[in-house]
């Protein structure tokens, strides 16, 4: 193999020149078409063009050329994690540490998805494995921190953080996830200071994009609120968030008992209770985009916003708007409460028809059959002043509650 | 002679300020002892009133010892063309020429010293260029060779041949070419004129054309460094041959040096901790000061897709410190642009201003890729019809729907760093390009 070539080639990948590196490569492999090797490299260049699928193609090449090497399922696994599929990557990277358990990076790699996937402890497992073969392994120690952060031992994972900062002050990783870690723990301000600083390493991170929109948003005190009980419910196992559903549900029968009964306080109170508590779950969907809203008054953090962002922001305070004029359209003839509860009702959909990305297109018919319908109640009322289809239209606002809840737990990836 | 005896003459010239001999004694002094700038001064302004043979060596003279070889060997040139065939000039022309690695030069130069006095011996001379048998020599000429026929080109284009860019034009103008042109104007003003521009932008917006034309503008020589030499640079002897790139430069002065990609000597900015990957850019920022040299006469032009990869240590005052945003070209550059590309090509009466008005975001080699579809489908249609036709504009316009704009991508790159990582306010033409306001 021409051995110069193939430096420049290993150059350019450092280097990021993706699209030279790929050139190189294209060279190299004309001549060397059975080497796994350039073809992990070659692979490795068509990530950092974000192509996902042809990365993926070259490495199932590689894997097939060379069974054996762990480098091409570590890499097989990187694209798995790049595309969402948690599951899978943490199959192929414990491959790669099946072939080659002397690797820290494949440890910390593993350490990393599985505390994506809310496996806490053996995400720190992991990572203590990884520092056990490399004491200064940044990831891991990084992941670590996190992991600690979200099993509540606090002090152990700011010591654990702090190590992976001397390792490289600069690891935007670091920063950003220390940053999550730390508006879980309802710092906003210090993690705005650590996501600010991720940017400025690694301005396009996403990772430290979010956060750093999140921070932002939880100077508000009502954000702030939902944004820790977001957290909380994002760092569930499966089963916690069923026991939750079980939960509200007993929360709901309890309630509806008291009501029954004839006391007339008890009455009382519980009815107040069930309306704060649905207020506050319906509000949970509505928190995003109407902070999102607030953030589009600031330059800096209306940047921050991506476009599907902003157009739901749009839609869901365009619903609104309809909710609060037809309520006041009320006081001249109560018909208008139709319109109302058509913009009530119409805030839900939009608030995630343009964000989620499993069945995004089920949601779109789901919300385009629960407009048609709307507007039909509209008519019948105005024109008749029947109410069938208004009764249809929550009934199907009822269903697409339930079937949007069910994909945000089938997108969660846990 | 020691200081009063300097004193003296200058206390001396004050009286008789035009004393030529007086003056030239004060200058010869100073030389002698080393105070080269003060006799540089004394020499110049022998010069402004007296076209004298012997002040002129005197400056070459301050000039070899200020080790500036490429002005020395310029004066001494001039003398020896106006018919001064004196030993003592052409023995500091050889040591000149020696410094400047020019070795076949000074051995023509050596053999005409012993032709006119054959005892004549000096030390570095006769090691250097009498010593040397006679196949060595050949590969030194041979080494030298190669690498200026790999880097020495003349640029056949200057700003004529750019469309638009005005404002990028006008800072270059400024910046580099009447610095090149009135040295002693911008050192009376106390503006340094050494260190280099740094022309980035989106790939594709003639960063490396404007670089070239701006040496054909100062009809400059036109040495050009790209990617795959610095990857050259990366795997083989890097120090020799960067050095040896800067040494061509010198030699050939002036000229404009340009380094395309020159975000390549560093690593990426995740790498920059590791030892290894600095040496590069240590040695390139040592030829960029001119420690060891002078770079008088050397335009130093940088170019780069990435500043964001650049080390922090190219932009400190005296290196890159003017950097010029390159943006995609507005719609009056693209038209000119379409104009200029369309001259020989067989076109028939294209509406340029409709096709620039569509092509938003394109960059100068999007427009060549439209026009090379064009041409590619008007060659197809001509083997079906049997005769050419020439290009017309809805060629164009259908080119367009089959090549996207290749900025954009660029921009969403540029943009976060010019929002999140521009304390210095680095990249500030980016977010004034943008309409971002900060
Ligand atoms: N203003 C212009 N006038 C005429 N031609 C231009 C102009 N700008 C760009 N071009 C054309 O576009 C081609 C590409 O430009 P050039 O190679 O200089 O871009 P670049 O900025 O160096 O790109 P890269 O970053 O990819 O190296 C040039 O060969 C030239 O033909
Ligand atoms: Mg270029």
């Amino acid at each position: 193999m021409d051995d110069d070539q193939l430096s420049k080639a290993k150059i350019l990948i450092r280097q990021e020149k993706w699209a030279e590196a790929e050139k190189c490569l294209a060279i190299l492999l004309s001549e060397n078409s059975d080497s796994a090797y350039l073809h992990i490299l070659l692979a490795e260049a068509k990530i950092g063009q974000n192509q996902l699928k042809q990365a993926n193609t070259i490495i199932e090449n590689a894997i097939q050329l060379s069974p054996d090497e762990p480098l091409a399922y570590y890499v097989k696994s990187r694209i798995f994690v790049l595309q969402n599929n948690l599951k899978e990557a943490e199959k192929f990277i414990l491959e790669s540490i099946r072939l080659d358990p002397e690797d820290a990076d494949y440890f910390a790699f593993l350490a990393n998805i599985q505390n994506a996937r809310n496996k806490f402890k053996e995400a720190m497992e992991s990572a203590n494995q990884a520092l056990e073969l490399n004491a200064e392994n940044v990831l891991a120690l990084t992941i670590r921190g996190s992991a600690l952060a979200s099993l509540g031992k606090t002090k152990e994972s700011i010591e654990s953080i702090e190590a992976a900062l001397r390792e490289n002050p600069n690891d935007a990783y670091t920063h950003a996830s220390y940053g999550w870690s730390l508006l879980e723990n309802r710092e906003h301000k210090k993690a705005l200071e650590h996501f600010r600083e991720a940017l400025k390493n690694d301005p396009n991170s996403d990772y430290a994009r979010s956060g750093m929109k999140e921070a932002l948003k939880a100077s508000n005190m009502i954000y702030r609120f939902f944004l820790g009980y977001g957290l909380k419910v994002s760092k569930m196992t499966k089963k916690q968030i069923g026991g939750l559903f079980i939960g509200i549900f007993i929360t709901f029968q309890v309630l509806k008992n008291i009501i029954r009964t004839n006391q007339d306080t008890a009455r009382l109170v519980a009815g107040c209770f069930s309306i704060f508590l649905i207020l506050f779950l319906l509000s949970t969907w509505l928190a995003t985009p109407l902070s999102n809203m607030l953030l589009r008054l600031n330059q800096y953090g209306s940047f921050l916003l991506t476009k599907e962002e902003k157009r739901s922001s749009n839609f869901v305070a365009g619903s609104l708007c309809v909710f609060i004029v037809s309520c006041l359209l009320c006081f001249f003839s109560n018909k208008f409460a139709s319109i109302a509860i058509f913009g009530f009702v119409m805030m839900f959909p939009s608030s995630v028809i343009f964000t989620a990305s499993k069945y995004r297109y089920l949601l779109w018919v789901c919300a385009f059959v629960l407009a048609v319908f709307g507007i039909f109640s509209i008519v019948e009322i105005f024109s008749t002043g029947g109410i069938t289809m208004i009764l249809a239209f929550v009934l199907s606002f009822i269903l697409f509650l339930a079937l949007t809840n069910f994909s945000r737990l089938r997108e969660s990836n846990r | 002679m020691n200081k009063s005896a300097i004193d003296n003459l200058k206390e001396a010239l004050k009286y008789s300020p035009d004393n030529v001999p007086l003056r030239f004694l004060l200058a010869e002094t100073l030389l002698a002892n080393y105070i080269l700038d003060e006799a540089e001064n004394e020499f110049s302004t022998l010069l402004k009133t007296t076209n004298n043979d012997n002040a002129k060596f005197g400056l070459a003279k301050v000039h070899f010892e200020k080790a500036n070889y490429s002005i020395c060997s310029v004066i001494l040139e001039d003398l020896i063309s106006h018919g001064t065939n004196e030993v003592k000039i052409l023995v500091l022309y050889a040591k000149t020429l020696l410094k400047e690695n020019t070795i076949g030069k000074a051995i023509d130069v050596y053999q005409k010293i012993l032709n006119m006095d054959p005892d004549f011996s000096d030390k570095e001379l006769d090691e250097k260029l009498r010593i040397k048998d006679f196949d060595e020599m050949l590969e030194i000429e041979d080494d030298e060779n190669e690498l200026s026929d790999r880097f020495l080109q003349k640029s056949d284009i200057n700003f004529n041949d750019v469309g638009g860019m005005e404002t990028v034009k006008k800072e270059i103008e400024l910046k580099i070419i009447k610095p090149l042109q009135f040295p002693e104007l911008y050192k009376s003003y106390g503006k340094k004129t050494g260190g280099g521009i740094l022309l980035y932008g989106p790939p594709g917006c003639g960063k490396t054309f404007i670089a070239k034309a701006t040496a054909g503008e100062v009809k400059a020589k036109f040495i050009s460094v790209s990617l795959n030499d610095i990857l050259d640079m990366w795997i083989g002897n890097s120090e020799k041959n960067l050095h040896e790139i800067f040494e061509l430069a010198r030699a050939n002065a002036p000229c404009v040096l340009f380094f395309d990609e020159i975000d390549a000597l560093g690593a990426s900015r995740s790498d920059m901790k590791q030892s290894g990957a600095r040496h590069l850019i240590n040695q390139f920022l040592q030829e960029l000061d001119g420690i060891n040299d002078t770079n008088d006469g050397i335009l130093i032009i940088g170019a780069t897709n990435t500043p964001w990869n650049l080390d922090g240590a190219f932009r400190r005052p005296g290196r890159f410190d003017r950097i010029i945003f390159v943006p995609p070209p507005d719609a009056a550059t693209r038209q000119s642009i379409l104009k200029l590309k369309l001259e020989n090509k067989p076109a028939g009466a294209i509406d340029v201003e409709t096709i620039a008005k569509k092509t938003d975001n394109y960059s100068g080699a999007d427009i060549d890729a439209i026009i090379d579809i064009a041409i590619e489908k008007k060659l197809e249609d001509s083997f079906k019809d049997g005769y050419p036709k020439p290009l017309e504009t809805n060629d164009l316009t259908a080119a367009l729907k089959k090549h996207k704009p290749s900025t954009q991508e660029w921009f969403a790159t540029a943009k976060n760093f010019a929002m999140f990582a521009n304390d210095s306010g680095l990249y500030d033409d980016i977010l004034t390009y943008l309409k971002i306001k900060k």
